[in-house]
């Protein structure tokens, strides 16, 4: 079944999302994320201006100036709400894993 | 040492990780892209390992200046060190020096439906020309069968079909390798974000480019009007060489999409011009040449069989009128010959005149004589219809068989003949019954032409 759009996010979503806590250039997006994430996660350009695209219309994000072609963009409160859901989705699952991981353990000890 | 060198686009427009691969083995022989139309154009330089990716721009213009989304997702990519080597409507094509470049794409599912709607009016295009590729050839079919001498020996309506089937077969491959890669690439996309090569199968393009090329060279080596086709043709590249220069030059010094399109028109028209004019002055019409180029030998004065000379003195040819047609293809030679009476013309009323009317069709590949003369006695009568005739007085022609209809036209009755003859077949139409010397005259004039 199609992922319905932006209800869980890519990772290149997550970070990019993350990065536009602070107002921030698009073209500083890709550098930003390799930075924070060291190395691990990359965005293409590409990818990257077609999901800045496709936030700006889901009011996701919002451009906050433009200086000749470089725009900088921050994010809105459905940006931030949609993040926060991302984040608690991934802390729900890290939680199910650290539990069902415990409980294994257990078993193995018990036995 | 060659500083330029050209190569026509065999890959289907979306078929991206074919062109990827192709350029950058291009750069490790030393030529690398720098700009597309319907030629790929390298310049020369130090041979060395370069990445390439075709990125799509859907609403990217192919005359209309880069917008500024346009310029602005170029220096994301240049950011990332991907510099724009060429490009052509939603295609970019990006370069990188680097040794381990991030991808231009780096999530499936964007780059899919990037493609998708990036190539959707290239695939369009192929599609519409692919159908009428096929209409083309179902058409050809249909005419094989009404008409069969007709149809083979027009050596245009071969090259036309030929042609028609080759992008009917591109059109096909597309669709089909197209839909096959969407499809899977979507699903691989959904399922875990992992990307899906394209597979254009280039083998076939360019199995179908050599073909459509060699049938132009035949074409234009076997008719006359095909040293046209392969004029308008080399016209055709040298146009689209120029406007791939001028074209990317002139969108990426900002000229508007109208101004790009009034200069590459105007070049167009002036290439087209010379061509037409320079063929039309250095082929200028010699009967004895032109009829002996379409397969049939006579001294192309008068027609080779006329009523003058089957019905003799009392026929002053007043109020007639002749229409020829001949053509000729690899197969076989073609030749109408009408003679018929006008009261328009004549100015006097009442009587039918004199009608003549042959169709001889000159075999050249033996193995479809059977073909020709049952296709001659389909589309000249029905089966039955036909009845041997063997009173006719054809001295030492090499006459096979002749058979014999007769039908009514405009209330005049009208006898109709098929002779097989060894090398061809002839059809005449006379409104009188020929008699011995009409029946020899015939056979010799139409036998030896």
């Amino acid at each position: 079944m199609a992922r319905a759009k932006f209800q869980t996010l890519t990772e290149q979503m997550f970070y990019i999302l993350l990065c536009l806590r602070q107002e921030c250039c698009g073209m500083d997006i890709m550098e930003k994320v390799r930075v924070m994430t060291e190395g691990r996660v990359n965005i293409g350009p590409g990818t990257l201006y077609n999901l800045l695209d496709q936030f700006s219309q889901a009011e996701m994000i919002v451009e906050t100036k433009v200086e000749g072609r470089r725009k900088s963009y921050i994010l809105t409160e459905t940006g931030t709400e949609a993040l926060r859901a991302e984040y608690e989705r991934i802390c729900g699952q890290a939680a199910d894993y650290r539990r069902y991981m415990e409980v294994q353990e257990n078993e193995k000890g018990e036995a | 040492m060659r500083r330029g060198k050209l190569e026509l686009v065999w890959s289907y427009y979306y078929d991206h990780t074919t062109m990827e691969r192709h350029f950058e083995k291009m750069a490790g022989k030393g030529w690398a892209l720098d700009r597309m139309g319907i030629f790929w154009h390298y310049h020369r330089i130090e041979p060395k390992p370069l990445h390439y990716a075709v990125g799509y721009f859907p609403g990217g213009g192919v005359y209309a200046p880069p917008t500024g989304e346009e310029l602005t997702f170029e220096e994301y990519c240049e950011m990332a060190g991907w510099e724009l080597a060429a490009e052509h409507g939603a295609m970019k094509i990006f370069c990188n020096e680097r040794e381990n470049p991030v991808p231009l794409e780096t999530q499936a599912d964007l780059q899919v439906e990037n493609i998708r709607r990036g190539s959707r009016r290239f695939r369009i295009a192929d599609g519409v020309l692919g159908g009428i590729g096929w209409l083309i050839v179902i058409y050809f079919m249909l005419s094989l069968y009404f008409d069969g001498v007709r149809t083979l020996s027009g050596g245009t309506g071969l090259f036309l079909v030929f042609i028609g089937l080759m992008l009917g077969i591109y059109g096909l491959v597309e669709l089909i390798t197209y839909q096959c890669w969407y499809r899977k690439a979507k699903a691989n996309a959904q399922r875990d974000q992992s990307f899906t090569p394209t597979k254009g199968y280039p083998v076939i393009v360019k199995i179908i480019l050599l073909s459509a090329i060699a049938s132009l060279i035949i074409y234009a080596f076997t008719a006359i009007e095909g040293r046209l086709a392969l004029a308008v043709m080399a016209g055709y590249f040298i146009v689209y060489y120029l406007q791939d220069i001028i074209r990317n030059r002139m969108r990426s010094k900002g000229a508007k999409a109208a101004a790009n399109v009034g200069v590459n028109f105007a070049i167009a028209f002036l290439i087209f011009f010379v061509i037409f004019n320079g063929y039309y002055y250095f082929n200028s019409f010699e009967a004895e040449g032109y009829y002996g180029e379409k397969g049939f030998h006579w001294d192309g004065q008068e027609n080779p069989l006329t009523l003058q000379e089957l019905a003799g003195p009392e026929f002053d040819g007043k109020g007639y009128i002749d229409t020829q047609n001949i053509q000729s293809s690899v197969f076989l030679s073609r030749m109408e010959i009408e003679q018929f009476y006008n009261e328009t013309l004549s100015g006097a009323k009442g009587e039918p005149g004199y009608y003549l009317e042959y169709v001889v069709a000159k075999v050249k590949l033996n193995p479809l004589y059977g073909f020709i003369r049952s296709s001659m006695e389909r589309t000249y009568g029905s089966g039955e219809n036909w009845k041997p005739v063997d009173s006719w007085e054809t001295g030492e022609r090499g006459v096979r068989q002749i058979r014999q209809t007769e039908f009514d036209r405009k209330g005049q009755k009208i006898y109709r003949y098929l002779i097989c003859m060894k090398d061809r077949i002839v059809k005449i139409d006379l409104s009188f019954a020929p008699d011995k010397v009409q029946q020899e005259k015939i056979v010799e004039t139409l036998g030896k032409i």
